[in-house]
């Protein structure tokens, strides 16, 4: 037990160092300085600013698909995968016959991952909106934006102890630990998903 | 040809022969203001360009159209997924007193004539004026808003860019939509001139000690930009803005400002993901939702909403150059009275 304890904390622990550092203004990610650059070191800052805000509008479209594509697909996994778990627990079903819906969990989990990650990547990546009115009165969006990635600082450290719990007990885990592992994942996903859909909803709002 | 365009033209022939008897040249009431202007002395604007056939064919395609046929014979990629110029702007004139700025004469004059209340200004006469995106803009769209208080061209692209979430233009089609813009330029017929002052006019065409007076009677005649300020919401939106609702003119507001992006029927997509109708299920959400908050009427008409989904389509808000207060009681009255519900 207190191995285990000790893995979750492991993998928390990792997943929280793992987080981009924080600079400048409060919650504020900093994006890649390459992305921000223009390719003419010319043009106007003006132009500049309208080219890295197009990028941006680009690549959030590209996140919101990739995040809900994310969201659905560890939903998808969490039903195949509360269904595989009470089949092993009980052993109602052969392991043999269940190998088609281990397979399911597992592909949606990889999609999950796949996309989860380059969402995450994407957000990290976009230019900021610089320039634009945007905490300006005409909405709340700067309180929303905020709130956006505290959720989504919590549902990646979710998404990270989902992923490590994932690895351990298809490889590693002691047959005595495997049901609270279990639990912990399940719950992770969950909570990933949950937090996921939660940070879609606050930024949707004005 | 109007009752209206009649008798400005018969002022600016009968002024044109009357500085004629004087030595003044002769004026059309098609004459271009802007020629006018650059005759008496001031400088050509920097959005100045030849305006070729085929340069406002492709300005007028990107702007009714949303793309055109390039230099390179190809077919062009649309501005934006979520939104064409003409969804937010008029090419025709809309207010029958170039000197003001007033929603409500507006509304008038969209009725006489069967025009849209769009959010932003008509692009008829836009190459006449000197500033855009003024005022409040800056609230919306900050320090962008900067260089194109005082540049057609880059309030062009970040019209393009920013305000209709589309994409860059290439220097061709900046210049392809500018060379349109001068299509719609003003021309004397259409300023409210007095009969002194089109003399005035023709006469400092061969005087230039007259020219400076010529020039400020010609630029008192129109706007130099649009105003545009915020109207936040009324504190309470249950009261609203306090003003006694004409349904009759709400009901146009709804048609001629809301159901022209909202509604299907309108020959244009539906551009908002809010689809409105005159069916009572559609007025009575609206009304349902007054009070609240980011679906309240009061909200998105004030602040618009936020760019979100696949296009970042969202709704630009109007200011209340562009949609009164007292227009918004009277949207307010014509749901209470369809509903049957108190104003």
């Amino acid at each position: 037990m207190r191995a285990r304890t000790l893995v979750i904390a492991a993998v928390l622990l990792c997943t929280a160092a793992a987080s981009p550092a924080r600079a400048g203004p409060p919650m504020e990610l900093q994006p890649p300085a390459w992305l921000t650059q223009s390719a003419d070191a010319g043009e106007g800052e003006h132009l500049r600013t309208l080219r890295a805000l197009h990028t941006r509008r680009q690549m959030l479209q590209a996140h919101q698909v990739l995040a809900w594509t994310a969201a659905f697909s560890i939903i998808g996994a969490e039903v195949v995968g509360m269904i595989n778990r009470t089949a092993l627990l009980t052993g109602s079903i052969p392991r043999k016959d269940l190998e088609p819906s281990l397979v399911a969990h597992r592909a949606l989990a990889a999609t999950a991952m796949g996309t989860y990650w380059s969402a995450g990547v994407l957000a990290w990546a976009m230019p900021p909106p610089s320039g634009t009115g945007g905490d300006k009165p005409i909405s709340s969006y700067r309180t929303s934006r905020d709130a956006h990635i505290v959720l989504s600082i919590i549902h990646m450290i979710a998404m990270g102890v989902v992923e490590a719990t994932g690895i351990i007990m298809a490889n590693a885990a002691p047959a005595a630990d495997w049901e609270a592992l279990s639990t912990v994942h399940t719950v992770s996903g969950f909570v990933t998903a949950g937090f996921t859909i939660s940070a879609a909803v606050v930024i949707a709002r004005m | 040809m109007t009752r209206r365009s009649l008798l400005v033209a018969a002022a600016v022939i009968l002024a044109a022969s009357t500085a004629a008897a004087g030595g003044g040249r002769t004026l059309e009431a098609d004459a271009s203001v802007a020629q006018l202007l650059w005759e008496l002395g001031e400088p050509r604007p920097d959005h100045w360009i030849e305006p070729t056939e085929e340069l406002v064919r492709q300005g007028r395609e990107l702007v009714l159209e949303g793309r055109t046929t390039g230099p390179d014979g190809k077919r062009g990629r649309p501005i934006s997924p979520a939104f064409g110029c003409t969804d937010c702007h008029n090419v025709v004139r809309e207010d029958p007193d170039l000197r003001v700025s007033d929603p409500d004469t507006r509304l008038d004059y969209a009725i006489e004539r069967g025009l849209d209340l769009l959010t932003g200004t008509t692009f008829w006469g836009q190459v006449n004026r000197t500033s855009w995106f003024n005022d409040d803009y800056v609230e919306k769209y900050g320090a962008l808003v900067e260089p194109t208080r005082a540049s057609l061209r880059e309030a062009i692209r970040l019209c393009s860019s920013e305000c209709s979430q589309g994409r860059l233009l290439e220097d061709w089609e900046l210049d392809a939509v500018q060379a349109y813009l001068w299509t719609l330029e003003l021309k004397l017929g259409d300023l409210d001139l007095a009969q002194e002052e089109l003399e005035l006019v023709a006469l400092a065409l061969d005087d230039e000690a007259l020219a400076e007076q010529a020039r400020g009677a010609l630029r008192g005649a129109f706007l130099a930009g649009s105003p545009a300020h915020l109207q936040p919401p009324p504190d309470d939106r249950a009261a609203g803005y306090g003003n006694t609702g004409d349904p009759a003119r709400g009901e146009e507001v709804y048609h001629r400002a809301c159901l022209t992006c909202h509604a299907p029927s309108r020959g244009r997509p539906v551009r908002g993901t809010y689809p409105l109708s005159t069916r009572r299920g559609s007025l009575a959400k609206l009304w349902r939702n007054r009070t609240g908050g980011s679906l309240s009427f009061y909200q998105v008409i004030s602040w618009g909403t936020r760019p979100f989904g696949v296009p970042m389509a969202y709704m630009p808000f109007f200011t209340k150059e562009r949609l009164s207060d007292q227009q918004i009681d009277d949207l307010r009255a014509y749901l209470a009275s369809e509903l049957g519900e108190e104003p």
